[in-house]
């Protein structure tokens, strides 16, 4: 008895740890004071204050327009790369994908620092261009590493089946290849476009002059007195908005399994 | 007849490796021709160059008298069923019918009458809105004919289409695929490395090795008169014996004359002697002209297959009568079962 109550103590606690922050940030974002350790009472105010505070309301709006335009040039990127990738002959294969693999391997400090370095040497003036640059970078090997195993899964003859039948060959790519690997080429998207979400040490070394996108607006402010709850406000809406995603797409997987058994 | 298909002295290596070397070989139209060989014979690539997936090193592939060496796939008119398949997973069995269809852009109207008619010609009909992924294979295999016919092609290629279905199901495909041949009046180039399938489907049957042709000729003629030790061993089973031609359509082997039929040989000059296992009779021993002990002895449904060895040599024979291991059996055969080779068209196998 003594151990089954253990054992469920250290998974609450183990829950506990992983969920009071999420919670307290979902609090303070209802807190009507500035002061993260006071509870003045409840408040929405500032939800409205994500778009009343400038410079905050255009860090999340560079960090999504940044995200996206990654997420569609990685995406583009990656699926050729995949494309030529899959074609290579057997012995040039291991070495490709080492070299695709070493980014994700790598420490984003060294990506971001060496970038940074890149783009200096080449005179870039450092601000969105620059980062958008650097997320592309970081992003691609993911898309490419998601696109590759769907690639192996395709039929050999699938390419020249469509050529057979009177395709072109961008008809071919456009009509049975692409819509054949669909599926990683969504993950992939998903997983860029995550990934750029997230990133901060990166989009730290590689921006400049003024631009910041969330995660570099939060650590520009962190140690002021007038640091914006609004942020805790944005937070939770994004805390949320992936729950419902994950419900959503639980309750739908869930649906097509019942529906394959018929 | 009318040849359809000339290749013309068609060359072509990967990595320095010679595939086809120097190949010839002109198709008919309306043929049931199959090229049969081992792995690694050069068939299928030459399958591929047919149907433009490859390109040649040397050559020339003449199509209905039009040199067509450099042009694409899609605009050949040939379509191929490949070996694995090829379906479009994300199009139901409709749409991958309809794919080639609505490429040239016919109206759908015309689009849904050809498509019913294919797959009612592979035996698949009301499966228009099956998922490709909940058919079998033999299914699967159905679709994939149905969407190369449906686009009336004048030549079909198959690349070893039967090669991942079962035994029962082989052979009622094999059946079907020669019916549909002569329904449609398509000419039909299969490859295969089952030399039992090339037997009994082709009109032609094409025996490769080593990218070179070995033998071409009816199934009969593959099957009765190999040319060589490896068309010999290839196609069925063989014993082959080295003899020495009498002249006068006598030849002498295992130290006895036995008549035969064949005459293009000068007197004394040695041969080799191609007996199918099914050709030897098991005679008396006082009427026997070989004799030879019962080594190993396997029951084939329909027949026994016996090991005999015969002059330390070893001979396999098929019979309908039970014999005793160790035991001594009595051997004839009759003239026209015996196939004299050439000795320099030795082709080690």
């Amino acid at each position: 008895m003594m151990s089954k109550i253990s054992k469920s103590m250290i998974l609450i606690i183990g829950l506990m740890l992983l969920y009071i922050p999420i919670i307290i940030v979902c609090l303070l974002s209802f807190n009507d004071s500035m002061r993260p350790y006071e509870f003045n009472g409840f408040t929405l105010k500032w939800y409205q204050a994500i778009f009343t505070d400038k410079s905050l309301f255009n860090a999340i709006i560079n960090t999504w327009l940044i995200a996206l335009c990654a997420m569609i040039i990685s995406t583009t990127a990656g699926t050729f790369i995949a494309l030529q990738i899959s074609k290579l002959k057997q012995k040039y294969k291991p070495l490709v994908m080492f070299l695709n693999n070493m980014p994700i391997l790598n420490a984003d400090i060294v990506t971001g620092i060496s970038l940074m370095i890149i783009f200096s040497i080449l005179g870039f003036s450092f601000g969105k261009y620059t980062m958008l640059l650097a997320h592309v970078f970081f992003c691609t090997p993911f898309v490419v590493l998601s696109i590759l195993p769907r690639l192996k899964q395709l039929d050999d003859n699938a390419y020249d089946a469509a050529r057979d039948l009177g395709c072109s060959h961008f008809q071919a790519i456009i009509k049975v290849i692409i819509p054949a690997i669909k599926i990683g080429i969504i993950t992939g998207a998903l997983i860029a476009f995550t990934m750029s979400i997230d990133d901060f040490i990166i989009s730290y070394y590689t921006t400049g002059s003024g631009f910041s996108n969330f995660s570099t607006w939060i650590y520009s402010r962190l140690n002021r007195r007038t640091f914006n709850p609004a942020a805790y406000a944005y937070n939770t809406i994004i805390i949320l908005g992936s729950l419902l995603t994950l419900v959503y797409i639980n309750l739908n997987s869930k649906g097509g399994k019942k529906i394959e058994k018929n | 007849m009318k040849k359809l298909i000339e290749l013309k002295n068609i060359t072509k290596s990967f990595d320095e490796q010679i595939i086809l070397d120097d190949f010839n070989l002109y198709i008919n139209e309306n043929e049931f021709i199959t090229l049969v060989g081992p792995s690694g014979c050069g068939k299928t690539t030459l399958l591929r160059i047919i149907g433009g997936f490859e390109n040649t090193d040397e050559g020339h592939v003449v199509f209905d008298n039009q040199d067509i060496t450099k042009l694409a796939p899609n605009d050949r008119q040939i379509n191929t069923v490949f070996q694995k398949y090829a379906l479009f997973p994300h199009l139901n069995v409709y749409d991958n019918i309809a794919f080639g269809l609505r490429l040239k852009k016919r109206d759908e109207q015309e689009i849904n009458e050809l498509v019913k008619w294919s797959l009612k010609l592979v035996n698949l009909s009301n499966y228009e809105q099956r998922d490709i992924d909940r058919l079998s294979g033999g299914q699967q295999q159905r679709v994939a004919i149905a969407r190369a016919i449906v686009n009336k092609p004048k030549v079909l290629l198959l690349d070893e289409p039967l090669g991942a279905l079962d035994l029962k199901l082989r052979q009622n495909m094999q059946y079907e695929l020669k019916e549909l041949q002569k329904k449609l009046h398509i000419t039909f180039v299969f490859v295969t490395h089952d030399q039992e399938e090339a037997l009994s489907m082709s009109d032609t049957v094409v025996v490769m090795n080593n990218g070179q042709i070995q033998q071409i000729g009816t199934p009969e003629d593959i099957y009765n008169e190999p040319k060589n030790r490896f068309v010999a061993n290839f196609i069925g089973e063989s014993n082959i014996i080295p003899g020495k031609y009498l002249g006068n359509k006598l030849v002498e082997f295992e130290n006895a004359i036995f008549e035969c039929v064949d005459t293009n040989f000068k007197e004394n000059e040695l041969c080799d002697v191609v007996i199918r296992p099914e050709d030897f009779d098991v005679v008396n021993l006082e009427n026997a002209k070989i004799k030879g002990i019962v080594t190993d002895k396997v029951f084939k449904g329909v027949h026994y297959e016996l090991c005999l060895d015969v002059n330390n040599k070893e001979y396999i024979i098929h019979t309908y009568e039970d014999a005793q291991i160790g035991s001594t059996i009595g051997l004839n055969v009759d003239a026209f079962e015996i196939h004299l080779m050439k000795v320099n068209s030795l082709e080690n196998a």
